[in-house]
């Protein structure tokens, strides 16, 4: 179970958010059990009688420290490209990192990204050195651009962020999957249940990054866990090779010298 | 001078005979010692401005200034 994102090897093919947790120790719980060793944050403005995004910041440090792992500041709000450049260089300053999960949201409804102003973004971005992993939609024209930007993963959606819908064009991700064997693929946005992660990982895909599912869930630490054995479990399907799909019935018990049957027809 | 900071107007105290303001000062008034301590990056006018110009970055009236700090996200 290892995942490679611009030469750095990871243990797990989970990437993990930091927000909605009922309380910054259940999301460390979470996140711990998860076994992800990158978590998602952001920036946001921040009056001086508020204070406790400093909390949320030392949490999350913790984590990071514990599980050896990496910050991925995001871009979220962003919409258009200027925005989301500014943004990148602040987090860049801030967190030290040249990773940038770039977002830039077309549309308020479902939060989908705007495909050209993601372009120019990624191409400014990667032109500074960025390690853009460009969040988009299950476009394969689309991602098919952003990798020859220089994108070495490429993070289309499952559904709209935050809706739990899963997978909602398994075509569209198959054939993303088929025609982009050399780019790092990671499944983002709208995953639900634990066998939305382990479908995208039978896909082919290299990992998956959600929040909501797990920040969400009833209980987020064991659904972290279940989590973590999706994508395992996918990932060993991928590996192992489907049987080939058949339209008619085949017997899986051997059929000479049943016993009993058809002795009429004799 | 009467700048936005964070979206809301901000009046920055300077001396009668200072003729320009840096964006440091601005950030001294504006942060609590506990924040001037912490993590945060600036834009000026929605440009990113990096901390080791906060002394050399003037700034006018009216100017738009963002100071952000980490928080939770997905």
């Amino acid at each position: 179970m290892s995942l490679t994102i611009y030469g750095q090897q990871l243990d797990s093919r989970l990437l993990i958010g930091s927000a909605l947790y009922s309380s910054p120790q259940v999301m460390k719980e979470a996140i711990l059990a998860s076994g992800s060793q990158v978590v998602t944050l952001s920036l946001k403005r921040q009056n001086p009688a508020d204070n406790s995004g400093a909390k949320i910041w030392q949490y999350i440090q913790d984590i990071v420290t514990q599980t050896n792992g990496f910050l991925l500041p995001n871009t979220a709000g962003c919409k258009n490209a200027k925005e989301a450049i500014t943004l990148a260089r602040m987090s860049q300053e801030i967190f030290n990192t040249d990773w940038i999960k770039l977002e830039v949201i077309g549309d308020d409804y479902n939060l989908q990204p705007d495909p050209i102003e993601l372009l120019k973004a990624t191409e400014q971005l990667i032109s500074e050195g960025f390690k853009v992993l460009p969040y988009c939609t299950d476009d394969l024209v689309l991602c098919q651009r952003l990798s020859d930007l220089g994108c070495e993963v490429v993070m289309p959606w499952a559904s709209p962020i935050g809706t739990g819908k899963g997978l909602m064009n398994p075509y569209n991700l198959e054939t993303i999957r088929l025609r982009l064997p050399n780019t790092t693929l990671i499944l983002d946005a709208g995953i639900g249940k634990p066998s939305d992660a382990c479908l995208a990982m039978e896909m082919g895909y290299d990992g998956v990054l959600l929040n909501s599912a797990v920040a969400l869930a009833d209980d987020p630490v064991v659904m972290a866990k279940a989590f973590a054995l999706a994508l395992q479990a996918g990932e060993f399907g991928y590996s192992g090779g489907t049987m080939p799909e058949r339209q008619t019935a085949h017997p899986s018990t051997p059929t000479l010298d049943t016993p009993f049957w058809h002795q009429n027809e004799a | 001078m009467n700048v936005f900071i964070n979206g809301k107007n901000f009046t920055i105290a300077h001396s009668d005979n200072q003729h320009e303001c840096v964006i440091n000062q601005a950030l001294q008034q504006f942060l609590n010692e506990d924040q001037q301590q912490t993590t945060f990056a600036v834009a000026l006018n929605s440009d990113f401005v990096g901390r080791a110009d906060y002394d050399n970055t003037p700034i006018k009236d009216g100017d738009s200034i963002d100071v952000l700090f980490p928080i939770q996200g997905g």
